[in-house]
Order: structure tokens, then C-alpha cells, then sequence
């Protein structure tokens, strides 16, 4: 006897037997979790925007409930809508670009890093949590080649989040090593996703900071070589499905327009070090600001003044050499 | 190229080329560190949308405001223009990668009439447009009162422009701003202050409004604050953005503008520096 099928109606049934799901579920698809009892129940029926936001929420399930939502609503999820909805979600709008590449065309030089790379995080950020699940995005790059000229280790360089993340994560930034997701994404030259940082044996090496669930880096290239990458987060296990993966892919594309050509290097020169874990970190940074202005005045009485970006550099990389043991960096003064 | 006077009168709100991007990150992130601040979307009435349906933010930017009301609001309608193509392009992208129906985003020059029917709003909004020269302001609040319903709310908040902090490079670069504007036709008698703080409730009067509310807020910016970092970023991009406009105005020369820039960075970035922001609405009912 052939088995019979199981309803989407029953499938989100035993989904929402969990309570901490339903409460993701509600809360991605912006609705009471009531109403998800009621779609349960066959009381009422969700509206076309909630079944592609039910579609997307539970990726692993999404062929099945596909097939048994189309069977119901028919055009309401038809392949043609879903392959535009699938286009507009995980595709870079024509416009965003255009903006990106106007911006790098007019942007006062000392603003470019900061300024592109901020404009393409927000606009990820938007695309890549757009039921505010919570992410972080950070853009890592590879410090400045060593005396030996070899990469020791990558920055965090400009972070941005949603809830529970902080909107601006620039003050949290570390340096991380080959211990790193990041690590292994710039030293590989290609995408890593970790979908459940919580198992001991994961895919890859990742910190598994505060809030984070899963995460994915892709490479931030030009011409072969790296130049860092960018680091995504999410409070969610299974959150990086293929489709999400090439759209990191497209933004770290874009992020390469932030950078000069003089800060992509061989995979070759890319030797990182083990650097020391966070908490330890943050003890040699919580006087990061003052050094930056030291540095900031001393350049400037010297007759050379630095931009914030150029002394921020010096002062990450006396940390750096202070963390690693390196031959102390020279202050560039 | 378009004399100050002209741009002004044209309604482009917009001090730098809103078209170059670099602006609008910076409104982006300016709105989310200025509605965090306040307290909300609409703080004035403990964020109650409570029978408001339709809703109208002028002069919108990249949409900020209204996406996040559009987002937490399903059953809202939320309408944005902006005098920019560029920012309205970009608003609605915003709408469409999020899914967000209850949006939509149109040219639309504030200073003209609004191309929409009388009573057709429940709540319109217009924030930080204290570029626009005093003798434009009567008109275009009584275009927002034309299209509220009545009983509808017009809300308006401006910001004294808008540093007050123990930088004294940030509050020379401050003053210069408030000089250019003054050039161009702002409000200010004197060139110390915009001037339009003390006459937002006045022009909703006007308009014909009643029960009318002055709320302040205050954001600290000061060294460790939550918004400390978003606000040294904006102090570091707006005022190089903005230095042709000041140049243009001719009130200081590109070397003065470079020296107390570099000063200004320096000294936010001092542990014991301190500021804060003071944004002032005014909200008032339709009669």
C-alpha cells in the first residue's frame, strides 16, 4: 500500500512541536505564533509574502513544502514567482551595484575603504537577514606583510550587525589567526561555511562567539591573489544554504572594489600564526584608542601627519607583533 | 553648475552629491544611530501606530524610517519620496530584497505640490531638512497638512546642526556649516544657530494644527557610549563631505577645512571627550 503524504499543514505541525522553533519560526516570518497554530489547524491560511518567508525559514524542508504548498495555492507560489523571488532574494539588485561603482568613482579617497565597505555591508545585511534573525558581517582583512613578508595574521577591519548584535561592531574587532574561520578562508582562497558551530567536531575552525550559531566566509580577491574576506555570522544552526553562499560570494566581490591593488597578495605569502583567543585580546586592546592618538600626535609633531586609517594600521600592527611574538613592528613614523 | 541660491530653491536638500553614495551610507547609518537615539520610530506616542494606516516620510533619503516602520508594521502602508532618484532607487531595492509590499518609494520634490489627494495620510514625517531656506518652510508643511487626513499627525524634527561637544575643532566645523547655511538662506539671524528649533511648533500652528507637542531628546555621543563609534564615523564623513559646500559658501579656505579636520578627528578620539545631540520634534494633530 502505497504510503500516504504528509501535508505541509502536519509538517509544520511537527515542526512547531518545538517550542523554540515555533518562536524562530514566528519571529522570522513576523507573525503571532498563534497564527502558525491556526495554519496548523487549517483555520486560516497564510498570505503569498508569509509562504515565501515559511519557504525560507526552513530551508531543509523547503522541497517538501514546496511541493504541497504549490499543490494548494497553486500561482501563489508558482516556479516562475518562486525563481523571481528566489532572483530578487539572493541576487545583488542591478541598482546596488551601480550605486557601489558610482560611489568608488566619486568618494574622497580617505573615505573610500571606509565608506564602500560600509555601503555594501548595509545593503548585505538587508539581503542576507531580511526577517532580522540576526547577523553580524565583518569585513577581515590581512595585515601588512611581516619583515619575513609573510601574512602573520588578519583584522577585523569594519563590522556591522543586527540585533542581538550591536548595529557598529568596529570596536570589537580582533586580529584573528589560522585557528580562524576567516583564517582558513584566506589561506584556502575560497568560500568555507560552518553550519553548526556548536559540534565539537565541525567542518571548520570557527569562533564560536556570542550569539553565533553558523557562519561562512568567502575570499575577498583581485587577480588570484586575497587581500582578507568576508566573515558572516548567524544566530541560526543551517542558516548558509547554496544559495546564501553565492551571494557572500557576490558581496566579497564587491568589497574588493574597497581596496587598493597594493593590499591583495599571493596565497603564498599567507603564513598565519595562532593568535591568542579573544578574552585575552581584549586586555592588550582596551588601550587601542589612546595609542591611536599618540601615534596620531607624534606623526603629526613629526611633520608628517597619518589618516585614521593609515595610524590604525600602525597600532594593529604593533599588537600584532606584541601577540605573535614578532620582531617589533616599526612604528612608521 | 548650479549656483547655491538656485539649489536650495530647487528643493535638493542635500549639502553633497546625494548621488555619489558616500551620502548615503551616511544617511543610512545617521537614521539608524538618530532612531535608536530618540527612542523609536514615532517615541512622541510611545511608538503607537495604533489607527494609523497610511504613512508619508518626506524628504526620505534612502528610507530608513519608513522601511523599519514598513517592516514592524505589516499592516501599515508606507509611502517615501525624496527629490533624489538616486536615493529613491535605492529605497525601493531596500523594499524588494526584504519583501516588503507595504513599501514603495517616489520622486518627489518637497517644495513643489505633493502629488497626492487631500486627507490621504494618517501620518506624515519629514526630518533634518534645515538646508532648506526659511521662506520655503510655510509651504511645504501646509503641503504635508493638505495631504493628512484630519486628526492625522504631522511630525516635524530638526537638530540645532548639531554637534554640542568639548571638541572645539567639531564646534568650529559645526559653526562653519551653520555660516554656509546662513549664506544660502537658512533661518539664522546671526550665523551661531539654524534658527529653526523655536519655530517647528509655530509652523504646525499655522498649518491649522492642535494639540501640539514639543519633545526633545538627547543622544549621547560621548567617548564609550553605545553611539560613540557611529557618531565619530559621521562627524569624520560629513565634514569632509561637506567641505566644498563650505568653501563654496566661502566661509574658510580648503586649508582651514584640512586643519581642523585632522584636529577634530584627534581630539573625538580623546578618552574624555563628550557630546551630545538634541533633536527636537513637533508633532501636531489635523484639526
Amino acid at each position: 500500500m502505497q504510503q500516504e503524504e504528509i501535508t505541509w499543514r502536519e509538517l509544520l505541525g511537527s515542526i512547531i512541536q518545538d517550542p523554540q522553533e515555533r518562536r524562530r519560526l514566528a519571529n522570522e516570518l513576523n507573525i503571532n505564533p498563534v497564527t502558525l497554530t491556526r495554519w496548523v489547524n487549517n483555520e486560516s491560511s497564510p498570505r503569498p509574502h508569509s509562504i515565501q518567508r515559511l519557504l525560507n525559514a526552513l530551508p531543509q524542508h523547503r522541497k517538501a513544502l514546496q511541493d504541497q504548498l504549490q499543490s494548494e495555492f497553486g500561482s501563489l507560489v508558482a516556479e516562475s514567482e518562486d525563481t523571481l523571488t528566489e532572483d530578487l532574494q539572493f541576487k545583488i539588485p542591478s541598482e546596488f551595484y551601480t550605486r557601489v561603482l558610482r560611489t568608488r568613482a566619486t568618494i574622497p579617497q580617505v573615505l573610500r575603504f571606509s565608506s564602500l565597505c560600509d555601503l555594501i555591508l548595509q545593503q548585505a545585511l538587508e539581503q542576507l537577514d531580511p526577517n532580522r534573525a540576526g547577523i553580524a558581517i565583518t569585513v577581515v582583512r590581512c595585515m601588512p606583510p611581516t619583515a619575513d613578508k609573510k601574512i602573520r595574521s588578519l583584522r577585523e577591519s569594519l563590522g556591522r550587525g543586527t540585533p542581538p548584535w550591536e548595529s557598529n561592531l568596529d570596536q570589537q574587532a580582533i586580529l584573528l589567526g589560522a585557528e580562524s574561520l576567516a583564517g582558513n578562508v584566506v589561506s584556502l582562497g575560497r568560500l568555507i561555511a560552518n553550519q553548526n558551530l556548536s559540534e565539537k567536531q565541525s567542518l571548520s575552525p570557527g569562533y564560536h562567539g556570542q550569539y553565533e550559531e553558523s557562519a561562512a566566509a568567502a575570499p575577498i580577491m583581485l587577480e588570484g591573489k586575497v587581500s582578507g574576506c568576508l566573515l558572516v555570522s548567524s544566530t541560526q544552526t543551517d542558516y548558509f544554504h547554496q544559495p546564501r553562499q553565492s551571494l557572500i560570494e557576490s558581496y566579497a566581490d564587491l568589497v574588493a572594489l574597497a581596496f587598493e591593488a597594493g593590499d591583495f597578495y599571493d596565497t603564498a605569502q599567507i603564513e598565519l600564526g595562532l593568535v591568542p583567543f579573544q578574552d585575552v585580546q581584549k586586555l592588550y586592546l582596551s588601550g587601542f584608542r589612546q595609542r591611536l592618538s599618540e601615534t596620531m600626535i607624534k606623526a603629526a609633531k613629526n611633520g608628517h601627519p597619518l589618516s585614521i586609517f593609515e595610524a590604525e594600521q600602525i597600532v594593529w600592527q604593533k599588537f600584532e607583533a606584541e601577540l605573535l611574538g614578532l620582531p617589533h613592528a616599526k612604528d612608521g613614523i | 553648475m548650479t549656483k547655491p541660491e538656485e539649489q536650495a530653491k530647487s528643493g535638493n536638500v542635500y549639502i553633497s552629491d546625494p548621488e555619489s553614495g558616500a551620502e548615503m551610507v551616511r544617511l543610512i547609518d545617521q537614521d539608524r544611530l538618530v532612531t535608536n537615539g530618540m527612542g523609536g520610530l514615532f517615541p512622541e506616542r510611545s511608538n503607537d501606530f495604533s489607527g494609523i494606516q497610511r504613512v508619508l516620510d518626506g524628504a526620505c533619503g534612502p528610507g530608513g524610517w519608513a522601511l523599519e516602520i514598513a517592516f514592524t508594521h505589516p499592516e501599515i502602508e508606507v509611502v517615501g519620496f525624496d527629490i533624489s532618484q538616486a536615493m529613491i532607487d535605492y529605497a525601493n531595492a531596500q523594499a524588494r530584497v526584504q519583501g516588503l509590499e507595504n513599501a514603495s518609494f517616489r520622486v518627489m520634490n518637497l517644495l513643489k505640490p505633493l502629488d497626492f489627494p487631500d486627507n490621504s495620510f494618517d501620518l506624515t514625517n519629514v526630518r533634518f531638512v534645515n538646508f532648506l531656506p526659511a521662506t520655503t518652510w510655510p509651504q511645504f508643511v501646509r503641503e504635508l497638512a493638505r495631504v493628512t487626513r484630519p486628526g492625522g499627525y504631522i511630525r516635524l524634527t530638526e537638530s540645532e546642526w548639531w554637534y554640542y561637544s568639548t571638541s572645539p575643532a567639531l564646534e568650529t566645523l559645526n559653526s562653519l556649516v551653520i555660516k554656509a547655511i546662513q549664506v544660502q538662506g537658512g533661518f539664522s539671524q546671526t550665523g551661531r544657530f539654524t534658527g529653526i528649533l523655536p519655530l517647528l511648533g509655530n509652523l504646525l500652528r499655522q498649518v491649522g494644527c492642535v494639540n501640539i507637542k514639543l519633545v526633545s531628546h538627547v543622544i549621547d555621543f560621548s567617548y564609550g557610549s553605545a553611539a560613540y563609534e557611529g557618531f565619530r564615523r559621521d562627524a569624520s564623513v560629513v565634514f569632509k563631505l561637506f567641505q566644498p559646500f563650505i568653501t563654496r559658501m566661502q566661509v574658510a579656505t580648503q586649508s582651514e577645512l584640512d586643519d581642523l579636520y585632522n584636529q577634530m578627528i584627534l581630539e573625538m578620539l580623546q578618552e574624555d571627550f563628550l557630546g551630545l545631540m538634541l533633536p527636537l520634534t513637533a508633532v501636531g494633530e489635523k484639526a
